[in-house]
């Protein structure tokens, strides 16, 4: 039968197949059960705010399914992208631990599970499931890396270009695979990003965007098929990154 | 409070219990200016507590340093390293002479072992560490320059 939106309700964590793949749903039994009770379930179409930023911390969301956009506004009120999270992610953590306001806006980028947890509930977890911690830790320290590489990307790329490169480089790491023959050195990936998102990513205009990516098509390093791009110099692209 | 001055304070989170379990496993030590406590790409042998004085964070790529800020008495250096394992990408810099508490790798771990609700303490103090790098990256995102332009949402 077919199912709305295509999508398919996670709504026993118990039962989640991609429970053992994920960092903090890797949880023992009783760990689990308890989440279970204290976690609400909700599927969010694209452009839900999940999160406003600057805004007190009620409580953290695991992303199920989908993935969400992070991002702050600049002092002119555009929208800039921190990062994408990935489904397994739970996200408005350090606010919740400490009692903070949300650090980002976190927006849907497409129709998206998330388990939402009141921060009294999640901090009672934490202090009766020492593993729950533990997996917290592990999160916090994956997140904080990503942070620091994050910040000497921002912090120390010099150019637009150089932006762009370490953006389509990044998502070269998950490439599809096509049925038809490619040569061996194309990769593809699947970019469904708006050049005005991509510009967010960059801190940049859509027009700058546009304008480099053309320069990256007629250079030969880059073909773009909708939201099917191919990477056909990786080498040229890596050149071109110095941080 | 906002997240940026949330305490980074391992002891103060935890139990008399442990703290006194903590206290056997360190050494005190005072320690001049320009110490490096923690150092990027060396995997650290110690968690480090700054008792007095101020040290500077930072990171560094291709020879240009970006501070993530000065911390003062009170502040675990180490911790995600002690944790997971990998080598740290900070340096942090002591500014001033300074007075510093140095737990053991291996020690800090097997209290933690012995008394996982510790936990609960090593993720406010994660936490705030995420928050500084948080503020950081936020502010050197809206430091960007970003031109007015025509809306579009168009694919490419």
């Amino acid at each position: 039968m077919p199912v709305a939106y295509n999508f398919h309700i996670i709504e026993d964590c118990m039962r989640c197949t991609f429970r053992e793949h994920r960092l903090f749903c890797d949880l023992p039994k009783d760990a689990l059960m308890r989440l279970q009770a204290i976690k609400a379930t909700s599927i969010y179409p694209k452009g839900t705010l999940l999160c406003l930023e600057g805004q007190g911390a009620r409580g953290i969301y695991v992303l199920c399914t989908g993935r969400a956009k992070l991002s702050t506004t600049s002092a002119e009120g555009k929208s800039i992208i921190l990062r994408i999270a990935e489904p397994g992610e739970v996200l408005g953590l350090t606010a919740a631990v400490s009692n903070a306001t949300y650090e980002a806006t976190v927006e849907t980028l497409e129709p998206t599970q998330a388990n939402f947890i009141s921060q009294s509930d999640f901090t009672r977890f934490l202090q009766e499931y020492p593993e729950v911690g533990m997996k917290v830790a592990q999160q916090l320290t994956h997140n904080c890396k990503c942070a620091y590489s994050e910040i000497r990307s921002i912090g120390l790329s010099n150019s637009v270009p150089e932006r762009i490169a370490k953006l389509v480089l990044n998502w070269s790491g998950h490439p599809l695979h096509l049925p038809e023959k490619r040569k061996s050195s194309e990769i593809a990936i699947r970019v469904t990003f708006t050049q005005e998102e991509i510009a967010q990513f960059a801190g940049t205009s859509r027009e700058t965007v546009s304008r480099v990516l053309s320069d990256f098509k007629r250079k030969g390093w880059l073909k773009i098929k909708g939201a099917t791009w191919f990477i056909l110099d990786k080498h040229a692209l890596e050149r071109l990154v110095t941080t | 409070m906002t997240s940026i001055d949330a305490i980074n304070d391992l002891h103060a989170g935890v139990s008399d219990e442990v703290r006194a379990e903590l206290a056997e496993c360190e050494t005190v030590a005072t320690v001049p200016r320009g110490t490096r406590l923690v150092e990027a790409g060396i995997a650290p042998s110690h968690l480090i507590i700054l008792n007095s004085g101020s040290a500077e964070t930072c990171v560094q790529a291709n020879g240009k340093t970006t501070s993530l800020g000065i911390m003062g008495p009170g502040r675990v250096f180490g911790l995600h390293s002690v944790l997971s394992g990998e080598i740290p990408q900070t340096t942090v810099t002591c500014l001033e002479n300074c007075k510093i508490r140095r737990v053991p790798r291996e020690a800090f771990k097997c209290v933690l072992d012995r008394h996982p609700e510790m936990y609960i303490a090593v993720v406010k103090v994660l936490s705030a560490d995420l928050a500084v790098a948080d503020h950081l990256l936020r502010k050197n995102a809206r430091a960007f320059k970003v031109r007015p332009g025509r809306r579009s949402s168009k694919h490419l």
